[in-house]
Order: structure tokens, then sequence, then C-alpha cells
């Protein structure tokens, strides 16, 4: 066997593929772009929808698929399988995302059934009802699941008063919900202005543009402004305890500021991230996994919304070891504010989020999640030139400042959940901690 | 409405592929694709759970885990710091039948993730230490309870194997382990089980990607050729069995979950045989979608189901016959008896009511699309092409699965609904909500 490493080479230069885009008359953009390394299409249209009422829109999404004018749900989804796919809708806080694939072949029949849910969504009164009664099940099970927990009360102390505080909406409102409001609410928002259709696959781009416009082009209609406030600058406060008796692990959350992907110094904070806890290799999980086993695993990565960024840091650990592993994560979030990164680490967290990039954009189904998330917040994938160079040229200054003002523990807010009785005395030794109501 | 025609497909796997086989027994596939600058190295060794001795559940994989912690030349931490460095992204995963190691890399850098993976294979041991083991051992306990014990319904694949398969049989205990074991696992036990069954040997190296067979043939020899052949490795346990289990098993668990749930299980038969191709359109047409039966029936029409929580899926198991698992949920204000019951009905429907051609038509589609999105990565098709070579002793055989799929008649799926779905060969998992006793 050959002992040493091997002479360790350049990284090559980003290829980016050709978008072709075109906005059609009613405000659809629609960007199409050829990877033909199997015989499937990506689909991805993205509804603007922010400040949409949340238990309305959130069933709405679940119900979209159910009916037309046509078709019942049963014959949507058998139509859609019988092409290989699938369409299914999701909400965010700033939009409606109808997601799915197909084999290529079927891209014609996949947007013709899109077309129909989009112009002539039904909501049968049946139907919401099955979906209806199915979302409150959901929600009812995700509140059994400590990272589903976490997030709620996490989401909540960020965000205050914003409309991003709450995502999940209560069972209750579920409930109380009729066919009706969905109905105006489709009526009012689910419309072409502003949307985006990205398609990727084994497909010719132009083609796929001029079948998305000739199968699209009569939606029609503009949507209400959906614009939302800057979110809130994050307020620190007590750690927020929430207890979940008889858990065997605690969920430590702790949100701290972040930058948008198009300001001058994202690209130094990304890597600040990276070096503390955004990868495998980072601080973070050499410290609180590979030297002490506290837990599984742990990551932090930036969280982009249409009105603010945030940065989020997550663990599951051991119950016993709870105090302990806040006092590790604290520890290397202040090493990280206050101390420059080493040089080889700055470069191999580099080329770790210069290589990433390039196999993210290896697949038909990672490409047309990037450039589906791209085009909602604005931009293309020749936005990824500027953001590599950038990559490329920060400087262990430039990381250090956007750490030192971003990364603070002092600026962090904190949120676990575990078995309170067994880790509220770990975590006061360390911080003042206030349980919650709930 | 247009009605479904069959897919058609002549090959799942229309990219070349290469292979040779190193003096020492190392086998090497490679299969080129220039299409994205990137390359898959994936390394199957043929070691899995169902080797392990009793007292020694869930070795495999803490000694995968161990597998990361450093080399003969790599110090603790610098494999994943080598990988990540050079911008690639790498995993590890251990099921009962195997051990998988793959890293996908900007092509440039595939002489570094082939050195890596040949220094592990050739020279772990010396690096191996008692603090390492100690570490990974609470690492390994901290997943078992982030991914079995915290979550509601976690541990049922836990319960379901014991119940599944009989004492001394292979797939009798989880990958995962008990707790009891791996507080008890030793260093030395470690050691030699990299010994006996890290060999080149024993592996296959399979490489996808943007790169040539040329080049990857040499850089295998240059890097794996003078790792030692290790003779005599033994054969895990005899998996095979008679046939379905002939007495129907139920085991009733009361614990903090939100609603009632339902897991039915049959043995069927291994993965790779006509049966199990099957099995596999059967369990499509069953569980999977709106257009499926369990949905259809239980979610749709007798609205006793949670629609999110109905499935039926195989494990695809090589070594012995793998199991089909249907699971349901209860609706709010539903008993579990009369989910049972409806459950069994919708179970009992494939062996009496014969699958339509629109069922068969979608079921094929979807497990196209599901096909085709396997491959459309080089991981995908790096870990599949090793998975063949492995457990059928040649990668292009990948190629035929697809086209079985599409090959299976109605007829082809009620044999097997007979043969595998009969209730005296059942398993029934049952949770109900409460305080665990």
């Amino acid at each position: 066997m050959t002992k040493t490493l091997p002479d360790l080479v350049p990284d090559a230069e980003l290829n980016l593929p050709r978008e072709r885009e075109r906005t059609l008359p009613n405000g659809l953009t629609v960007i199409a772009i050829r990877r033909s390394a199997v015989p499937l299409v990506e689909v991805r249209l993205r509804i603007p929808f922010g400040r949409a009422p949340l238990a309305p829109a959130t069933l709405l999404s679940q119900a979209l698929f159910t009916g037309t004018s046509a078709m019942n749900s049963i014959d949507i989804a058998a139509e859609l399988q019988a092409v290989g796919g699938g369409l299914s809708a999701g909400l965010d806080p700033d939009r409606l995302l109808i997601s799915g694939n197909a084999l290529a072949d079927g891209l014609d029949r996949t947007l013709e059934l899109l077309a129909s849910v989009l112009t002539d969504a039904t909501y049968p009164v049946e139907e919401v009802s099955t979906e209806r009664d199915r979302l409150v099940d959901h929600i009812q099970v995700a509140l059994s699941q400590p990272a589903h927990l976490a997030r709620v009360a996490l989401l909540k102390r960020m965000y205050g008063t914003h409309p991003y505080a709450v995502q999940t909406p209560e069972p209750d409102e579920i409930r109380a919900l009729s066919p009706e409001p969905l109905r105006d609410l489709h009526a009012a928002r689910v419309r072409p202005d502003g949307a985006v259709l990205v398609l990727v696959g084994d497909i010719d781009p132009d083609q796929a543009i001029d079948t998305a416009e000739k199968i699209l082009g009569g939606w029609s209609g503009s949507a209400a402004d959906g614009s939302l406030p800057p979110t809130p600058a994050l307020e620190t406060g007590p750690l927020l305890l929430v207890d979940r008796p008889g858990s065997v692990q605690s969920s430590l959350r702790l949100a701290l500021p972040a930058l948008t992907r198009t300001d001058p110094d994202y690209a130094p904070l990304y890597l600040a991230n990276l070096v503390f806890g955004g990868y495998f290799s980072s601080r973070w999980t050499e410290n609180i996994r590979e030297d002490k086993g506290y837990t599984y695993g742990s990551y932090s990565s930036i969280d982009h919304y249409v009105a603010g960024s945030a940065l989020v840091a997550a663990a599951e650990v051991a119950t016993e070891v709870t105090g302990p592993s806040l006092l590790e994560t604290v520890y290397e979030l202040g090493r990280i504010a206050s101390l420059p990164p080493g040089e080889e680490e700055l470069e191999q967290a580099r080329r770790y989020a210069l290589g990433t990039l390039r196999l993210g954009m290896s697949t038909q189904a990672g490409l047309a999640a990037l450039a589906g998330m791209y085009a909602g917040f604005g931009l293309r994938l020749d936005h990824l030139r500027e953001y590599s160079a950038a990559l490329s040229a920060a400087t262990r200054e430039e990381v250090a400042a956007a750490a030192a003002k971003y990364l603070a523990p002092s600026r962090a807010v904190t949120v676990v959940l575990g078995d309170a009785e067994k880790i509220e005395s770990q975590l006061s030794a360390l911080t003042v901690v206030e349980r919650s109501a709930a | 409405m247009t009605s479904p025609s069959a897919p058609v497909a002549t090959t799942g796997y229309p990219w070349p592929i290469e292979t040779t086989q190193l003096a020492n027994g190392l086998r090497v596939v490679v299969s080129e694709d220039r299409t994205a600058p990137v390359v898959c190295v994936n390394l199957w060794y043929d070691v899995g759970s169902r080797h392990e001795p009793p007292g020694q559940t869930g070795f495999a994989h803490l000694f995968e885990h161990l597998m990361f912690e450093g080399s003969q030349h790599v110090k603790k931490t610098e494999h994943m710091k080598l990988v990540q460095g050079n911008g690639g992204s790498l995993n590890a995963t251990t099921n009962p039948d195997r051990t998988n190691y793959f890293e996908t890399m900007p092509s440039e850098h595939l002489e570094l993730a082939l050195w890596l993976e040949a220094d592990r294979m050739g020279g772990l041991v010396p690096a191996l230490t008692q603090e390492t083991l100690d570490n990974q051992r609470e690492v390994v306990k901290n997943e078992r309870r982030q991914r079995y014990e915290n979550v509601p319904y976690g541990d049922a694949w836990l319960r379901l194997l014991p119940l599944l398969y009989p004492e001394g049989h292979p797939y009798h205990h989880s990958t995962i382990g008990s707790m009891e074991d791996l507080n008890s696992a030793a260093l030395d036990t470690f050691k030699a089980f990299h010994q006996q069954y890290y060999a080149p040997n024993n592996a296959v190296l399979t490489v996808v990607g943007d790169t040539t067979a040329a080049e990857v043939f040499a850089l295998a020899e240059k890097y794996f050729g003078a790792i030692a052949t290790v003779p005599d490795i033994p054969a895990a346990p005899d998996g095979s069995l008679p046939g379905p289990a002939d007495k129907a098993v139920r085991e009733e668990v009361t614990a903090k979950v939100p609603a009632p749930r339902i897991y039915l299980s049959h043995r069927t038969y291994p993965f790779g045989t006509a049966g199990y191709d099957a099995v596999t359109v059967l369990s499509t047409i069953l569980g999977n979608g709106r257009g499926s039966r369990l949905y259809q029936r239980l979610a749709d029409g007798a609205r006793i189901a949670q629609p999110d929580y109905i499935g039926a899926y195989g494990v695809d198991l090589a070594h012995a016959p793998a199991p089909l698992i249907i699971t349901a949920t209860a609706k709010d204000g539903v008993d579990l008896q009369t989910l049972e019951d409806g459950l069994a009905e919708v179970v009992q429907s494939l062996i009496d009511e014969p699958v339509t051609a629109d069922e068969l038509n979608r079921a094929k589609a979807l497990l196209t699309t599901s096909w085709w999105r396997g491959v459309s990565t080089v991981y995908g098709r790096a870990d599949l092409l090793g998975r063949y070579a492995t457990q059928f002793g040649d990668p292009a055989t990948a190629a035929d699965r697809l086209p079985k799929w599409l090959a299976v008649t109605a007829e082809d799926v009620t044999e097997a609904a007979k043969h595998v779905l009969r209730p005296e060969s059942r398993v029934t998992l049952t949770y109900v909500p409460g305080e665990p006793s």
C-alpha cells in the first residue's frame, strides 16, 4: 500500500448549467434546465403566499389536489401515478410550493393536471373534511415529536409577534374550517403573477417552456400583496426550558442573527458557521460528539426567509449531560466569536462549501431545488458565480469579524426541551432558566 | 381520463460497466458518466449484523463508526476533514446484510478518496484505541435513543425482527443492537472483527462518475493492491427457512403514542428472486400513495386510518426471506380492533380480488420513477452496482431489476399474495396509547 497522502489537487472551476427563462403574459416565470441523466423531469412551482392566514393556507396546501370539476382526488392521484409521478403542495411562511416529478415523456400530462388544479380546484366538502381530519391527526402526531416541539418553542421565542412565530396551526383552528375560506384564499392568492415554475430533467428547455406556456397560459389573475415586515431583532433573555417528562434526550436549540444571501458579508458568515457547527468536520461536532460522545449529531445552519435570515444550532443530547452539552456549545460559540479561525480549518470549510455547491448541482432534483429556491429570492443560478467568488476570497479577518458580530453567545436565544425534573438544575448552574408555561 | 399504459424498459442501467479483480481478491467495478464533474467511491463489505454472535449485537454497526476514527496514516477526525475539506460528502450505513462506505467528491479528488479507503481497509487496527471505542459507544447509544427510544413507535422495527425470525436466525436481532451488548463491547473483539471481515476478498469497490475504468483500475492496484487476502472468512449463520411461518404471533405495546397503530408483517422471499419482485409490485399496489388499496379503502373509503401513516413496503434483505411490513394508524375515535379488521380485509383482498390492469400499470409507473430517481445520482448508481456485485456476483445484473418488475403479471401478484399473506403466518404488532407498564 502506498503510505503517503496523494498530493492534493486544486479544485476545478464551477460549471453552471444553462438556464432558459421566459415570463409569460400572465406573470408566471418559467425556468427550464436540461439535465438528461435519467428519463425524468422535476417540477417545482412557487407561488408567493406571505401573510396568507395560517390555518386555511395550511389546509389549502393539503386539499389542493383533491378535486376539480372533472376529477375527484383519486382520479387526480391515479392520473399522476400513470405517468410515474406525483405532485404535492407544501407551505412555508413565504410561499406555497408545489413539487413533484414524473417520467420525462409525462411532462405534458403532468402540467395539464397541474393547470387543471390551479384553475379549477373545487375543494369538495367531503374531500376537505378528509384532509381536515388528516391534518389534525398529523399535527397531533407532530406534537408528540421532540424535534417539532422544540422548533415550535424556538420560533415563538425568536419571532414574538411577527407572522413567522407560528408556522403550525392549532388543531382546533383546522377543525373549524369549512371549504369556503379555502376557495376564497385560492381565488385571492393562487395566481400566476410573481410565481415561478422550474423544470429540470431530460427535456428540451425551449420546447418545455413552449409547452408550459401553452398549458399554463390560461391561468390568470393577480394576487393580493403578500409582503411581510422584516423580522424583528432577536431578543435575548433567560434560557427557555420546555418540560417533556420521561424524555431520554434533551433537544438543545440556539438561534442567532444572520445575513441574507446577497449581503456582502454573507460568504464570511457562511464560512464562520461551517467552522463552528455547520458540517461534520466542525468544532462543535468534534467537541460534543467525537470527543465527548454527548450526542449522535449536532448541526447549525442559516435559515433564509424572505423577510429575514437566522442561524439555528440544534443537537439532541443525552439527558444526564444536558448541562455539560450547553456548556461546550457556549464555549465553542465564544471561541469562534473571540478568536480568528485557523488557516487550515478555514481552507477546509471553504473547499467544503465550494465542493458541495458542485455536488448539489449534479442531480436533477438538486438542481431543481437550488434553481427554485434561488428564484424564490429573486436570484438566478448565475448568482453562484458571484457567491463562489466571495467564498474563495473571504479572509480570516472577514470571517472572524462576521463571527464576532453574529455568532457571539451573548446574542443567542436558547430553548431546551427535555425532562425538566432531571435537567433544570444542570442548566441553572450555567444560566438563568425560565420554565415554559406550556 | 386516460387509461394508464404499462411503462416499458429493456434495461434499468443504460451506462457502461467495467469490472476487474485484483490478485488479493478485491473486485473493482467502474461505471463512467461524464455529465457532471463528480465521482462516487463506494465500498461494500460483505459483513452485517447477521454475522454477529449472541452477546455481540450492534457490533457491526459500532464498528462502522470506528472506521471514521482514524487509521494507520490518518489521525482521528482527519478522514472526515480530508473528504469534506476537499468538497466531498460521505457516510456509511450498516444493515443486517452488509456494511457500505461511500464518498461523493469533485472528480479531481478521486485519488484521495481511494487512498483513504485503502488506508482504513489495510491499516485500521493499529489506530484503534480504548478511548475511541468508549467515545463511539456513547455516540451510538445516543443514536439509539434519538432514532428508536425517544420517538413514538420508534422501536417497532426492533420489536418486529424477533417476532419474524426465530431465535438464532441471523435476522433475529436488530442492527442497532442492545444497550447491554454495546456496554460490554471490548476492544479486542473489534480488532478481531476488522481482521476477519475487512479484507479485500470480502469487499467490492465501485466507482461511478467522471473518470475512466483504466484510471480507477490503476489507482485501485496502487492503493489496495498490497493489502493481504484473508483466508477462510467464516460465513454468517445459515438464514434459510423452510417457508412462511406456520403460527401467527402478536405483541401488544402500551406506550406514550398519539394513536393506536398496527404493523402487520410477513416473511416473503429473499431480495433478488422472482417471488420478491412480485412482492415489490404487490406492496406498491397495496400501500403506495393515494391510488393504493389501503389508501382508497381505509383512508378515503372507511375513514378509519390516518392517510399520512398508511404504508406497505418490503425491506430488501437478500440472505433470507425478506419482511413485508404493512402499517396503519387509527383515526381519532377509531379503536384498535376496527382498524385491525379493516387492515386484514384489505390484505385479504389481494388474495380474493384480482389486481386490475390500472392498478398494475400505476404501480409499475411508480416503480419506474423510483428506480430512475435511485440511479439519478452517482451515489445511487455506485451503491446499486456494489450491491449486485456483492450479493449476486455480477454488477451487470442490476440492469435486469426494472425490466423484471415490469414483467410481473397480475397472476404473479395474486400467487405471491396467496403464498405470503396468509393470516396464520402473520406477525401483528400493536401500539395503544397509555402509560408504559
